[in-house]
């Protein structure tokens, strides 16, 4: 998932922010409240989608590892050429990667991923 | 240097300069603040003059430069405004400029970096010119329009000041950026080596490239279309395939994603403006090039406006969130490789 930020990270944010004097603007309150919807879809959706996406790089990378080692050595396979930016599995692994995570972070985005 | 002016001081010092503003201007009124970032002030005010009330805006750089690796293309506003002059010289709808106050200018102002222009009323919501009723009957030629603007654009002599960026410069330097952020996304990675095997082999000649032309940054009247082009901060001489480009990426769709032309419109309708007003005809391929370059440049800005949020948490959770729109980026970034490949 994505971790700039994190979940943490945007829940700590907000806390860090938040005036508890009333004094928030309505704009700055959506956000907030944005922030924290992201979070917890990412708490409650994130484990299984990168469960699945590391279960998709072991067999694409024909490796064991963890999502976060396995994304390292993806980049490594895409940046030295050993997988082609278009080759069909990569590009079906991107896609389900793609929208797992428009499901935690952008769930009304408008975009023109085949489902 | 540029001070941090207040209201009151920025009022008495355009008010010294009106007679420079509008032709027997004595006065100005009705100063009020448009927009604030970090880096840039805009300013609506009129100048008041026997004849009646002349309606402007004045661009000012804020105390603070912006921190150097947001933006490294921002220039001087005094080059800004050079450049706005020339396409308003070559028929481009853009606002005329009225003055250009120098830099330590003691008889000009002592408003510093900033320039005066003439204000034009339209719309700039990139939503409502997709999809506001409003704008129905002037939507189906907005397209054509953009592309005849590009088009004069293109043929204008670059100002010799300017940076001539290409593509190659481009993907390079948002790929130094990325490296530095320390993330780690497939993604990315897939769409600089999809890019970089797409650089054009053949020299493209350079041209005058606008740098931000998209749906947000153009203004459109409910009957007339688009009647002006703004924000010329980025302004650079580079392949005119970059506007057309960055103009259909998907980013700027506003939710209507299969108008690709800003949400609005179509690329053959784009395409033919372009040719119809005197520009170069352009291969789809390229534009498609710089569409998906512009989806990767603003997948890497959603990774530097969280560095900035990291660095001040407190400041508020809106770059934090925004950080989070690289969901969007790769998603439009997949979209492009499938659609390529059949």
């Amino acid at each position: 998932m994505i971790t700039h930020p994190t979940a943490a990270e945007l829940v700590a944010g907000v806390a860090a922010w938040m005036p508890v004097d009333g004094s928030a603007p309505p704009f700055a309150m959506r956000v907030a409240r944005n922030a924290l919807e992201i979070a917890g879809r990412d708490l409650m959706l994130g484990p299984d989608a990168d469960a699945r996406a590391a279960a998709r790089m072991r067999a694409l990378l024909r490796q064991e590892g963890t999502r976060d080692e396995l994304d390292r050595a993806l980049v490594a396979a895409i940046r030295g050429g050993t997988i082609a930016p278009d080759e069909p599995a990569l590009i079906e692994h991107l896609r389900q990667c793609a929208l797992d995570t428009l499901a935690i972070d952008q769930p009304r985005y408008a975009h023109q991923l085949t489902p | 240097m540029t001070e941090r002016l207040s209201r009151d001081d920025i009022a008495e010092r355009l008010g010294r300069i009106a007679p420079w503003l509008a032709p027997g201007a004595y006065a100005i009124a009705d100063l009020s603040r448009l927009t604030g970032g970090a880096s840039m002030e805009t300013w609506s005010f009129d100048a008041v003059t026997p004849d009646g009330r002349v309606p402007l805006i004045l661009r000012r750089r804020a105390a603070t430069p912006a921190p150097a690796s947001a933006d490294p293309s921002a220039a001087p506003l005094a080059r800004e405004a050079e450049v706005i002059a020339c396409a308003v010289a070559a028929g481009v709808p853009a606002p005329r400029i009225a003055h250009v106050c120098a830099d330590c200018d003691d008889g000009h102002g002592g408003l510093g970096d900033a320039y005066v222009m003439h204000r034009v009323a339209g719309e700039t919501l990139g939503k409502r010119i997709a999809t506001d009723p409003a704008f129905a009957a002037v939507r189906p030629n907005l397209a054509r329009q953009c592309g005849a603007a590009l088009a004069r654009i293109h043929a204008v002599t670059p100002p010799a000041t300017l940076d001539h960026v290409d593509a190659a410069a481009t993907l390079a330097r948002y790929e130094a950026t990325w490296r530095a952020s320390g993330a780690v996304r497939p993604t990315i990675e897939a769409a600089f080596r999809w890019l970089e095997r797409r650089l054009p082999r053949d020299a493209v000649a350079p041209r005058l490239i606008h740098g931000d032309f998209r749906n947000g940054n153009l203004m459109v009247d409910p009957a007339n279309g688009l009647v002006a082009v703004l924000d010329w901060e980025l302004a650079h001489v580079g392949d005119p395939a970059e506007d057309l480009g960055w103009l259909c990426t998907a980013s700027w769709r506003f939710g209507q994603p299969h108008r690709r032309v800003g949400g609005f419109g179509d690329v053959d309708d784009l395409l033919a403006g372009y040719t119809e007003a005197g520009g170069e005809p352009i291969d789809p391929a390229r534009v498609e090039f710089w569409s998906m370059l512009g989806s990767l440049k603003w997948g890497v800005m959603t990774t530097m406006m969280y560095a900035t949020f990291a660095a001040d948490p407190a400041a508020g959770p809106e770059r934090g969130v925004i950080g989070r729109r690289l969901s969007e980026a790769e998603a439009d970034i997949v979209a492009i490789i499938e659609a390529a490949r059949q």
